[in-house]
């Protein structure tokens, strides 16, 4: 039993940073009908950042994560800018391909600024091993489960009490009637991809102190992403979530009970099933969204 | 369309055919008074192999920059390396090669790295008949059938036979775990190593693969720590290596119990790992720290001197004994005809490279490797003081 449990927390820890990734995506993508492929590189910037912050500049590291998550808020502010707004109501395998292109020229740039080494960026936390009930952790994933929590708590409510979370929700719905009742819809695709693009560098400053940075790691996180997000149904937040939790579960017991070599294919399996029962998604009630 | 138009367009088309086929001619030779000798190194120059890429290539032009920088070869010409990226993908692998030898027309390829680029490579060099010196593809069996493929470093087999051997027969190790990266190389590895552990009487408690660029290996990593072995064996990427150390160190794994190839050797380490590979076993062919013999010694200075920021290693090595033994091949032909290159390299004997004496086995691999057991200490890669000889039962 023991070992079941430890293998369900590490499930819980991973998807809670699987699940960063995937609502800032499902965000983007239900407020702004955008299919953002470059998400998964907002991810590797954020914990770039943190590299740069840290480890070059030597700042005090929880500035440091302050400054990533302000730059990966900003990055993502000039590419809607750059690259999403002015391909705005053409096709949406317009937006897909810019974002593949947008993609590759990240990753390829940081490794050509960085290196393709891989970097460790030492944490104040270090992998102190805890134990409790006779499950093993280290503090620091213990310290990414919370934050990742706290900040789905906090976006959570920043989506439905606040004025800008409602017009978010409102464009969400029906684009032509926010514009009738006055939405400044500019500011609010600024502000939607600002916070999703911050969530993507979030995930990559939690997680780049626990594995290894280097350029191409936005690849793997991106595509489970995308699994996550089809299957809690595409711009649904709490959906993502669930989904989430539910692919870093699986994806743990899968690989500690059958094979860590299996581990992609349960995962990917597990989302095929999810999607024949539920076709719209986990969490949604209602027609499933035509993408 | 009217006849004029057609004529028209015709007269462009032909104009700009023209021009395409001239531009396709290449420069000309003109007043190229260098007529350098062209070898194509083939490495990952991107992806996640790319530092080893990197200190390897860095081997090659030390050995490359003492030739031109002393006189060049064959009356004075110098060696001129073009370099090309395979991703550590046998399908780019193939392109890069094939691009080398038909269009850069070079007498010899040193590479690839990874062993499922070889299997593919080495096919190309095989039909243009160009000689190929491989730049680790450490995998059993690669040489055998293949003319034109030679390996100077060591194969799996020379590397982990003896080392195993020594683990479990003279280190009493009997409760084994393998953990190997699903890729051509891990799965290579993970076969002998079961079988020589059983072939001494060890007992083989778990075997379990990974894909490379996974990131978590907790789930893994609590089985093995369930199974409780004195001994897990470990083929893995510097990535992956660094991973595995620190999430063993999260759940509570002594990281004494690893004993590694690959990544757990690269000096490195330390820097991903962050300490937590303290205490890990690797069998070293190319122990930097205590070089006896003069090529060794001369590498690791001239490591230093020219690229400061990487610690000097096996990577440096192989690669300087295999862009010497080509070199060597090159000036005792006496010419820079591929075949009379290609019969030069498998005649080698008694060449002083930095890993021992190279001499190549009717098949075309190098028998002159020695293993050194190391083990990690307070970051830096420390001699057991153990020397087994490989290739030997």
């Amino acid at each position: 039993m023991g070992i079941f449990i430890q293998q369900v927390v590490n499930g819980v820890v991973n998807g809670g940073i699987y699940s960063l990734i995937a609502v800032g995506l499902t965000m983007i993508f239900g407020v702004l009908d955008i299919i953002n492929f470059a998400h998964g590189e907002l991810y590797m910037i954020g914990a770039y950042l943190v590299f740069v912050f840290a480890v070059l500049l030597k700042l005090p590291f929880a500035l440091a994560c302050v400054l990533s998550l302000l730059g990966g808020a900003a990055l993502g502010v000039i590419l809607e800018r750059v690259a999403f707004r002015p391909l705005q109501g053409r096709p949406m395998a317009n937006q897909l391909i810019a974002s593949m292109g947008l993609s590759i020229v990240l990753a390829n740039g940081s490794a050509m600024i960085f290196s393709p080494t891989p970097r460790h960026i030492p944490s104040p936390f270090r992998d102190i091993p805890l134990e409790v009930w006779g499950v093993n952790f280290s503090l620091l994933r213990v310290l990414i489960l919370v934050i990742s929590v706290a900040i789905i708590v906090g976006l959570t409510l920043f989506v439905n009490r606040t004025w800008i979370g409602l017009a978010m929700r409102t464009m969400a719905q029906d684009l032509t009637t926010s514009y009738l009742m006055g939405i400044d819809t500019r500011r609010v695709r600024q502000i939607t991809f600002a916070l999703g693009s911050a969530l993507a560098a979030t995930a990559g400053v939690l997680v780049g102190p626990l594995l290894v940075v280097e350029p191409h790691m936005g690849g793997v996180a991106v595509l489970k992403a995308f699994a996550i997000v089809i299957m809690g149904g595409m711009g649904n937040i709490p959906g993502a979530i669930v989904a989430a939790l539910i692919l870093g579960v699986a994806e743990s017991l899968a690989a500690g009970y059958i094979g860590a070599g299996f581990k992609e294919v349960i995962a990917f399996t597990l989302m095929i099933l999810i999607l024949l029962v539920k076709p719209s998604g986990i969490l949604s009630f209602g027609t499933a969204k035509k993408v | 369309m009217s006849r004029t138009r057609i004529k028209g367009k015709s007269a462009a088309c032909f104009l700009l055919s023209l021009l395409f086929t001239l531009s396709l001619a290449g420069p000309s030779s003109g007043a190229e008074a260098d007529n350098p000798i062209k070898i194509g190194v083939c490495m990952p120059i991107t992806g996640p192999a790319a530092v080893i890429a990197r200190d390897s290539i860095n081997g090659v032009m030390i050995a490359v920059d003492d030739v031109n920088n002393s006189g060049g070869l064959l009356g004075g010409r110098k060696i001129k390396i073009i370099k090309e990226d395979d991703g550590s993908q046998p399908s780019q692998g193939v392109s890069a090669i094939r691009k080398l030898i038909t269009r850069d027309k070079v007498v010899g390829v040193l590479g690839n790295l990874n062993s499922s680029v070889c299997i593919a490579t080495r096919n190309i060099c095989k039909e243009y008949n160009i000689p190929q010196l491989a730049l680790g593809c450490s995998m059993d069996s690669l040489v055998e059938g293949y003319p034109y493929f030679f390996r100077v470093n060591t194969n799996n087999s020379f590397q982990s036979v003896p080392f195993i051997r020594w683990l479990v027969k003279d280190q009493g190790r009997k409760r084994i775990v393998i953990l190997y990266e699903n890729t051509d190389w891990g799965l290579n590895l993970k076969d002998i190593s079961a079988q020589v552990a059983q072939k001494y009487g060890a007992q083989i408690l778990l075997q379990e693969g990974y894909t490379p660029g996974s990131s978590d290996y907790l789930p893994v990593l609590s089985n093995i720590k369930k199974a409780d072995p004195d001994l897990i064996l470990s083929a893995a990427m510097i990535t992956e290596a660094a991973i595995i150390s620190r999430q063993a160190r999260e759940l509570g794994i002594d990281r004494s119990l690893i004993a590694g190839w690959g990544g757990w050797a690269q000096t490195d380490l330390h820097d991903l790992a962050d300490g937590a590979e303290e205490g890990v076993l690797i069998a070293d062919i190319f122990p930097a720290g205590d070089p006896q013999n003069p090529a060794a010694k001369y590498l690791v200075e001239e490591v230093k001197k020219r690229y400061p920021d990487s610690q000097p290693n096996v990577y440096h090595a192989q690669s300087y004994d295999a862009a010497l033994t080509l070199i060597n091949a090159i000036k005792s032909a006496g010419s820079d005809d591929p075949q009379r290159i290609r019969d030069a390299v498998a005649a080698t004997d008694g060449l002083q490279g930095s890993l021992g004496k190279i001499k190549m086995d009717p098949q075309g691999q190098n028998l002159g490797i020695t293993i050194y057991p190391s083990r990690w200490k307070n970051g830096k890669l420390e001699l057991t003081g153990v020397e087994i000889v490989a290739g030997e039962e």
